[in-house]
């Protein structure tokens, strides 16, 4: 189910951020996509898959 | 020689000719900072000169080298660095209207490790804003030299266009996700991602901790290896800093690439225009010319993935970044304020889920390269685009996102080295970078191929009429 806008204010209200209607609306929209492409790799494919996260410090020679 | 003739010289010609003292850095310097004047009101390259620092750096330089003292391949350099490295008491705007009037009291790693080796810092390059948005109001758009009515690409635009108009010998870029392989590209120069880690991202503005690089940008490969040369080594300021490797990528440009396993990957090679798919093809054939095999290889989570999996870390490491600038979010242009406000609502589960998909790409990758040494492609799938950039009117920033296929960005996932390097011009004239990535740490063997295509090519040789 799509995020809405109310929810996506009250975000970026507890972020500190304060936001446009028009910014609220076009992040709204991109989050959205972000789903949409994030859902054709669901949880159940990624269950062997850790993170790569941050790339470890490595010591000098 | 004239100003232009000395600062059309390549990187290297300008070393040799340093070290034999034919020419001074002084000489140098003033050609670059005369063609400068003359040159960059048609290219806004510039936010900011140096030219009294510049001046007694190269004064200091030519002392020390009339006095027996060369220290290498870039004593006495002019260079230039992207404006979000920091430089001790010269203005670092980032390329936006927060920090207009910021003066920096060190200087970041890179720029230390530059003059160190004798370089001399003579400005800083206008980029992107925060090296992710637009170019602010207040600073104007960068035209690229080869058509000023076109962009130079993104978001190292600077330092694409003013090496490719030769302002100066080299620049440092940075990349997130493709900032200095697509203004490299769109400039017709070479822009040199490093294996992450090899260069110093201490007192570089951040986009993304875990996506960052840092790396020269130049006419030629050959100056290219000189730059990284300089500029290379481990930081324990930098926490992802990695060893040096102790490799001379100078000499590592044999001009042979006989033998060499060359894969091209399907899914990093769809969807170009036709005159890129031409460009591309023409560039594969002269590689199979000089030796190497070819093979087609797939990569289809990177392919699907990459992109979209890297812009989300990206902005969500952005905006736990620009947490202490939130009260200025309107001052910011529209496409780094979004990337903020996209990050600012991402969840824990899509960034880690954006994490779990690097893993992916990595593991893929580090599968092709087993049975490949390189992987080469287009940069992006189209000549630089017309300015203004953006998105067309009445097209959402949505569309943008979803519509968003990158060549470059899953080499940022992975932190493999990769390079572009000038393939040649679409009938319009506008020019095109051919995409050579390899194994992490193996930045020679990416090079040492860069240098062997492009000796067998005449783009490197051609400038902008300006």
């Amino acid at each position: 189910m799509p995020i809405t806008q109310r929810v996506i204010r009250l975000r970026l209200q507890k972020a500190g951020i304060n936001a446009h209607e028009k910014q609220v609306e076009s992040t709204t929209e991109i989050y959205n996509v972000i789903e949409e492409k994030f859902a054709e790799l669901p949880p159940a494919q990624l269950t062997t898959v850790e993170p790569a996260f941050i790339q470890p410090t490595r010591k000098a020679p | 020689m004239t100003t232009q003739n000395l600062t059309t010289l390549t990187l290297a010609q300008a070393s040799n000719l340093v070290k034999t003292k034919k020419i001074s850095p002084v000489e140098l310097t003033q050609a670059c900072l005369d063609r400068i004047d003359a040159i960059d009101g048609k290219l806004n390259s510039f936010l900011t000169l140096c030219p009294n620092e510049a001046l007694a750096a190269a004064r200091y330089a030519e002392k020390e080298i009339s006095n027996g003292r060369h220290i290498g391949d870039f004593h006495g350099i002019p260079y230039a660095v992207k404006d979000i490295y920091n430089t001790a008491g010269i203005r670092t705007t980032h390329g936006s209207k927060v920090f207009k009037d910021n003066v920096p009291e060190a200087d970041c790693t890179a720029v230390t490790n530059l003059n160190n080796a004798g370089g001399v810092l003579v400005g800083k390059n206008h980029c992107l804003e925060f090296a992710c948005g637009n170019h602010h109001e207040i600073h104007g758009e960068v035209h690229n030299p080869w058509n000023l009515d076109h962009s130079p690409g993104g978001s190292s635009s600077g330092s694409g266009a003013s090496v490719a108009a030769s302002l100066i010998f080299g620049s440092m870029g940075s990349c997130t996700g493709g900032s200095i392989r697509g203004p490299a590209s769109n400039c017709s120069i070479v822009g040199h991602k490093p294996t992450y880690g090899l260069v110093s991202r201490h007192g570089v503005f951040p986009l993304s901790w875990s996506l960052d690089h840092a790396g020269p940008m130049t006419r030629t490969v050959e100056d290219c290896a000189i730059m990284l040369q300089a500029v290379a080594g481990y930081d324990p300021k930098d926490p992802s800093s990695v060893a040096n490797p102790g490799v001379d990528y100078r000499a590592a440009l044999t001009g042979n690439i006989r033998g060499l396993r060359i894969g091209v990957p399907k899914e990093l090679n769809e969807g170009c225009d036709d005159a890129v798919a031409s460009l591309i093809k023409d560039a594969i054939a002269v590689l199979l010319d000089l030796g190497a095999e070819i093979k087609e290889v797939s990569l289809p989570i990177a392919g699907a993935h990459a992109t979209m999996a890297g812009s989300v870390i990206t902005w969500s490491e952005e905006a736990q970044i620009h947490a202490p600038w939130f009260d200025q979010i309107q001052d910011y242009t529209e496409g780094a304020r979004q990337k903020v406000l996209t990050g600012a609502v991402v969840t824990g589960l899509q960034y880690h889920k954006a994490q779990q998909i690097r893993r992916m790409v990595i593991d893929e990758m580090n599968d092709v390269l087993k049975r490949v040494d390189l992987l080469v492609g287009p940069v992006a799938t189209s000549a630089p685009g017309r300015l203004p950039t953006g998105p067309a009117p009445g097209t959402k920033a949505a569309d943008s996102v979803a519509a968003e296929r990158s060549f470059s960005r899953p080499f940022n996932m992975t932190g493999a080295p990769a390079v572009s390097v000038p393939c040649g011009f679409t009938p319009e004239g506008l020019p095109i970078g051919l995409h050579i990535a390899g194994r992490f740490l193996d930045d020679a063997t990416v090079l040492r191929a860069a240098h062997a295509y492009e000796q067998a090519t005449p783009w490197h040789t051609m400038h902008p009429d300006l």
